[in-house]
């Protein structure tokens, strides 16, 4: 966790309550400059007010926000610098984009010349050159996304916060301005905080992805680290999908049962005993047919063949007794599936890597 | 800069109102319950002889006179209460509104007609009674008889013929059920009006819309007020109006000085020309009854001795009675469902 | 591309947040001009109920005798039953009427917008005038049009003309909260229904009712309340049936009983307030059914549906165009029903009282202002209240007083409002405070301020309505652009606003000229008005100059609004050619 004093944005223990319920619980983080932050999280999560927290929009009821080194915890959003990007856009429909665009220009450059030529330079980065009189009604979903984006620009802000920005939009249209707006925010060097509940977008978006659940900070890490070393169940299932399995962990032999099933587990994880969930994720699944021998090795059930163009998704039922299964998921590559012919089978092998196998504190998934 | 002008100009607006509010001098401010159309006849006598002061007039209704007079007790905004309901300003009295006052001329004034306090708080101009306003086109129609007299209205014939104003609501209404309670004695009264609720088709607000009912034969006969349907007729309504042999209910028109801090001595000026033989000949000429002689002839239509067609009113019995006569009417004959 | 700023300069870290004060003292400034105008008259008013004639505190005396006596108390369940009767029937014609504005191809859909509207330019008194002519016992329907064909009697006096002249009076504002809510049903439901072969009979009860569900109960609240408050026209028509406006009436202006009148005024409140409560409730689960993205409705051909719905429309606007028609026809008349010439007579207004032309001039000019000083002080109050963030006490207290007008009959806004604006000043715990709003009591801002008061709930709600369409982020936008809220304010929500903005200028418009209720009490010598005019001359027996005026009235109206289309209609292409695609 990147919390040092170089960090150029820095959270510390905001929490937010609306009567009763807490939006925000003591949450921290920091971010260097220039940094790509997604805050990922499931609906009521409080994604969006910790972006309206860091925004000025909400005051928090305690803890602070720093935007390079200075304290704006007391500041209005006016003063904070910031541009905001909203998930309707907002856009005001009776100015053409050119005006959209000015419209906090006009109080803060002299010349009309000056507010002009910035508008021009805004509308070209975002690739508008041409349709700066029209108005939003007139534009695209995706258009009118960049008229956003440009607006938020204008003011050469200190931090560009998207909340939920490609939502609203086609997939197509999605990723590519995905791709669009990372390439922007990284030739201009801007610190920018983007809220989703898209696991992809924050993926392929983000340097650090924050994921939050019930108010609090589950995991901040890179993607790679969400993805294949979560904290947390919550974290693991809700980012990829992940099959669980709740049995008992014995921390000594490093052995997890469940029934008929024992199984070495190799991966690193905090000393635990007694009930646990193992975890893992249905690519790491190895499936053959025959033959396959070692550590992990089981013969499981096939209940179902889903072909998913280039995977194949296997629904597998996994022996825990006498007439116990457990479900499991696994996803093989299409040309390997092929090869094997899993679609006429019965019954596979699979392996299940202890250095892939996760084991978890008990909790609700 | 914008910001400043606009306050400049409010507070200019603010401040003209304030003055605009506070009368000039040469300025009165005239309550009065007179008929619409009488009063530009009179105002301009008044003008005549006193150009050099302006009147304002506020005219309505007895009742809404009479509630605005009183709503306003404690910061009153007229300077004089001008032919309204001897009743009215009685209860004025009551709340401790009026200025006694000895106008002019008040020698000439009949007993009858003006309080009877040295120097009065009221001073009457004219007198109103009690007349049946009957359409001759719908009582040929229905073969019905000019009805003459209170005995007249209750006779069957009449049967949901008749409207009458609600006393609870209407001044004349109330001056025609005390009349006929002083005439008959309460226990008669009380008889004769329940035998006069069978004939009547309706109960009214105001005391006048009998008449204009009448006129407009929505009914054939509107207890109503004299003047109210000589005006009527003059406009080409087909409607007579007689007066009950019995006598009629009557009240006075009367004028008042209001209490208020700063009396203004053309208040005075205008009470004194409102009793004045100028504008009382002018009362005269429609009304039969007026404060002193007025020197013209009876209004044809009226009966020859108007004043004795007034019934012996006394007024401090029905203003002290008013409150409990009113809710035995409103007992008897109102708050009926409607008349299926 | 110029720099990405660096650190905050420290001078915009000293400022304080001035904005943020400045929106927080109008919205103090709003809630309390609501209180001033709203909640001290009213208190006046309750205090009075509470006193006796001598102004001794009695307590609850005054409401022991009220429904001690039996002739006051029965007219609680009449004013609730030809309420709830104008309800029913203004709600069910309504809905037919927008139903086939909105739900079929019926054509000249315009024309009979506007003929169904009309009623609302009209003063109750007239619609009262004008059912004498047609139902009175001289009517032209009783009488068979002078003989021409057999006469009906319906009776009209008592309840049955007081729900005649409701039900007009009403159906126009069933008829409008129902088109917009029928308006705003989501395409995509019927289209369902018809996929799952749903009878239309069925769709119906199953898609077309509930999705008008609060659009119907706010509906029958309007009508409800308008039916249950007005005075005009069961003064005219009502007979010998009582009604609780009626009696407010009676006891003030009757019998000078001020302390009555407050107790039935205060009476009369209950289930106004009842009604609105249940309102609110309701109105409250809405906000999370409606769709953001629901599909338009396009009504399909139908041969029979649009039929039918041409017949009804037909049917109903030559109601109302007759009715329009007697009145005309009634002020041009010599002498109803005897003397049948026409001419212009009565439109001279000689000899009659109530200041003929120069009362209407004034009505003119006073509605001009309501007009203008109202939707400015609406549209600034539905502003600050839909669009601040926090102080959420104050908003909801806020919101709850606009809506309190609607409640108020005008003829307890006036009164109190004399109470309350007359009064020198005040006795508080033995400290004299005197009058500041003492100077309004008798000029032309009182009765503008009652107008604003009047018809602030309607306009309210329809300001809110306009803004509520806006993003609500609108202002956070602006406000991270570092450009203040008022400009915002003037450069976008105004200019997006602009036709609700001049839907609620109308409104305040046409309601001032016509009503009569609360202004009654408060004009004065230098400021006659043609709709007092209306009630002097109809009191004096002048029945047909109080028709020529209203009918002046209503014309002036309707000649107001195609004005205000006419010169609107370029100013909107300019501020809304945005929604042109």
């Amino acid at each position: 966790m990147s919390t040092g004093q170089e960090d150029y944005l820095r959270v510390e223990g905001v929490t937010k309550r609306f009567g009763a319920f807490t939006a925000l619980d003591a949450v921290s983080f920091g971010a260097a400059k220039g940094a790509f932050i997604s805050i990922l999280g499931p609906s009521g999560c409080g994604k969006t007010t910790l972006l309206r927290a860091v925004a000025g929009l909400e005051r928090q009821d305690e803890g602070r926000v720093l935007i390079a080194g200075q304290d704006v915890s007391q500041l209005p959003v006016s003063k904070r610098h910031v541009g905001i990007v909203f998930q309707s856009y907002a856009l005001f429909p009776n100015l053409t984009a050119r005006a959209n665009v000015a419209y906090g220009l006009s109080k803060n450059m002299k010349s009309r010349r000056g507010v002009n030529k910035r508008v021009d330079e805004l509308l070209n980065l975002v690739g508008l050159k041409n349709l700066g009189d029209k108005y939003p009604g007139q534009l695209s979903g995706g258009q009118q996304q960049r008229v956003a984006l440009a607006r938020a620009m204008a003011l050469s802000p200190n931090l560009l916060l998207l909340d939920e920005p490609l939502s609203a939009l086609d997939a197509q249209v999605r990723v590519m301005l995905r791709t669009e707006i990372r390439d922007m925010t990284r030739r201009l060097g801007l610190t920018t905080i983007m809220v989703t509940h898209d696991q992809e977008e924050a993926l392929t978006m983000a340097d650090r992805i924050l994921v939050m659940k019930d108010g609090k900070l589950v995991q901040n890490g890179s993607p790679w680290e969400v993805y294949d070393e979560p904290k947390t169940p919550f974290v693991a299932s809700f980012i990829g999908s992940m099959n669980f399995l709740r049995g008992s962990f014995n921390d000594a032999t490093r052995i997890f049962s469940k029934g008929l099933v024992r199984m070495e587990v190799a991966s690193e994880s905090a000393s635990l005993q007694g009930s646990v969930l193992a975890a893992i994720r249905p690519e790491d699944v190895l499936v053959g047919v025959n033959g396959e021998q070692g550590r992990n090795v089981f013969e499981v059930g096939v209940r179902l063949v889903e072909y998913r163009g280039p995977v194949y998704r296997l629904a597998l039922d996994l022996p825990l007794g006498q007439s116990e299964t457990a479900p499991l998921i696994a996803e093989v590559p299409a040309e390997k599936a092929r090869r094997l012919r899993l679609g006429a089978q019965e019954r596979v092998k699979v392996i299940l890597p202890p250095e892939r196998v996760r084991i978890f504190a008990e909790e609700a998934v | 800069m914008n910001r400043c002008k606009f306050l400049i100009v409010a507070m200019a607006a603010a401040i003209m109102l304030l003055v605009s509010t506070a009368a000039f001098a040469g300025e009165i401010l005239v309550y009065t319950a007179l008929e619409d159309d009488e009063i530009p006849i009179y105002l301009d006598i008044f003008k005549k002889s006193h150009p050099d002061i302006d009147v304002k007039i506020v005219r309505d209704s007895t009742g809404i006179v009479t509630a605005k007079l009183l709503a306003e007790k404690d910061n009153p905004q007229a300077d004089v209460v001008w032919g309204t309901a001897a009743t009215s300003l009685m209860l004025c009295d009551q709340a401790g509104m009026l200025e006694p006052y000895a106008p002019k001329y008040l020698a000439k004034v009949r007993p009858t007609m003006r309080d009877s306090n040295t120097p009065p708080r009221w001073v009457g101009i004219k007198a109103w009674m009690t007349g049946f306003v009957t359409n001759t086109i719908e009582a040929k129609r229905l073969g019905l008889p000019i009805p003459q007299s209170y005995a007249d209205l209750i006779k069957p014939i009449y049967k949901g013929q008749i409207i009458m104003p609600n006393p609870a609501s209407s001044g004349t209404g109330f001056l025609t059920v005390s009349a006929i309670l002083q005439l008959m004695g309460e226990e008669k009264g009380w008889a004769y009006l329940d035998k006069l609720h069978e004939n009547i088709l309706r109960y009214t607000h105001s005391g006048s819309k009998p008449a204009k009912l009448a006129g407009a034969g929505e009914a054939a006969v509107g207890v109503s007020f004299g003047y109210r349907g000589f005006m009527q007729k003059q406009k080409g309504e087909p409607v007579v109006t007689t007066f009950p042999k019995e006598g009629s209910g009557w009240d006075v028109e009367a004028n008042a000085l209001i209490k208020k801090d700063h009396i203004k001595p053309d208040a005075k000026v205008f009470l004194d020309w409102a009793i004045s033989p100028e504008v009382m000949a002018a009362y005269g000429k429609v009304y039969p009854v007026t404060a002193y002689p007025s020197g013209n002839p009876i209004p044809e239509g009226y009966p020859k001795d108007p004043q004795a067609q007034m019934i012996k009113n006394d007024f401090q019995w029905a203003a002290k009675n008013r409150m409990r006569i009113l809710k035995e009417w409103t007992r008897r004959y109102d708050g009926k469902s409607d008349p299926k | 591309m110029a720099e990405v700023t660096g650190g905050l300069p420290a001078s915009r870290l000293a400022r304080v947040d001035v904005e943020g004060w400045l929106k927080r003292c109008l919205l103090l400034l709003a809630s309390a001009w609501l209180a001033v105008v709203v909640i001290l008259p009213l208190l006046q008013l309750l205090s009075k109920s509470l006193l006796d004639n001598q102004g001794n505190f009695v307590g609850l005396l005054n409401y022991a005798e009220y429904f001690s006596t039996p002739a006051l108390r029965n007219s609680i369940g009449n004013s609730l039953y030809v309420s709830v009767a104008t309800t029913i029937v203004s709600v069910l014609l309504g809905f037919g009427f927008a139903y086939a504005l909105t739900r079929t191809n019926l054509p000249g859909k315009g024309v009979f917008r506007s003929i169904a509207m009309a009623p609302i330019f009209t003063p109750t008194l007239l619609n009262g005038i004008g059912l004498i002519y047609l139902f009175g016992r001289k009517g032209l329907i009783t009488r068979g049009f002078f003989g021409a064909i057999p006469g009906v009697d319906i009776g009209l006096y008592g309840s049955t003309g007081i729900i005649i002249s409701e039900v007009l009076f009403t159906f126009p504002q069933a008829m409008m909260i129902l088109s917009v809510a029928l308006r705003m049903t989501d395409a995509r439901l019927y289209e369902a229904s018809e996929s799952l072969g749903a009878s239309r009979i069925r769709t119906f009860f199953a898609v077309t009712l509930p999705g008008v569900k609060y659009g119907l109960i706010s509906a029958v609240f309007v009508c409800f309340i308008l039916a249950f408050t007005d005075f005009g026209a069961p003064q005219v028509v009502g007979g010998n049936y009582n009604i609780l406006a009626t009696d407010i009436y009676k006891q003030v202006i009757g019998q000078q009983n001020f302390v009555m009148g407050a107790v039935v005024s205060v009476v009369l409140l209950i289930p106004t307030a009842l009604a609105f409560i249940v309102d609110r409730i309701a109105q409250r689960r809405q906000v999370a059914l409606i769709q953001a993205r629901s599909v338009p409705l396009v009504p399909k051909r139908d041969a029979v549906l649009d039929g039918a719905a041409l017949g009804y429309c037909v049917f109903i606007s030559l109601l109302i165009l007759g009715f329009f028609a007697t009145a005309v026809f009634a002020s041009l008349v010599k002498v109803w029903p005897y003397t049948l010439d026409l001419g212009l007579w009565h439109y001279s207004f000689k000899g009659t009282g109530g200041g003929g032309y120069q009362a209407l001039c004034n009505s003119i000019r006073m509605a001009l202002y309501s007009a203008v000083f109202g939707t400015a002080l609406t549209f600034g109050a539905a502003y600050l209240i839909e669009k601040s963030r926090g102080q959420n006490v104050l908003r909801q207290a806020s919101y709850f007083l606009s809506l309190l007008p609607l409640a108020l009959p005008g003829l307890v806004i006036g009164l109190a409002y004399i109470f309350f604006f007359n009064a020198p000043g005040w006795d508080v715990l033995g400290v004299r405070i005197p009058n500041p709003l003492n100077w309004m009591y008798g000029t032309m801002a009182i009765l503008v301020l009652s107008n604003v008061v009047h018809f602030y709930s309607v306009s309210f709600l329809t300001a809110t309505t306009a803004l509520k369409q806006l993003d609500r982020e609108f202002e956070t936008v602006s406000e991270s652009l570092g450009v203040p809220f008022y400009v915002t304010f003037f450069r976008v929500t105004v200019p997006v606003c602009l036709p609700a903005i001049l839907e609620v200028a109308m409104y305040y418009f046409a309601n001032s000229m016509a009503t009569v209720s609360a202004v009654i009490f408060l004009y004065s010598a230098d400021t006659p008005l043609a709709s007092v005019a209306i009630a002097n001359m109809d009191d004096a027996g002048d029945i047909a100059p109080a028709c020529a005026m209203g009918v002046l009235v209503v014309l002036i109206n309707v000649l107001v609004r195609m004005l205000y289309s006419l010169l609107t209609r370029g100013v909107k292409r300019r501020s809304q050619r945005w929604t042109i695609r």
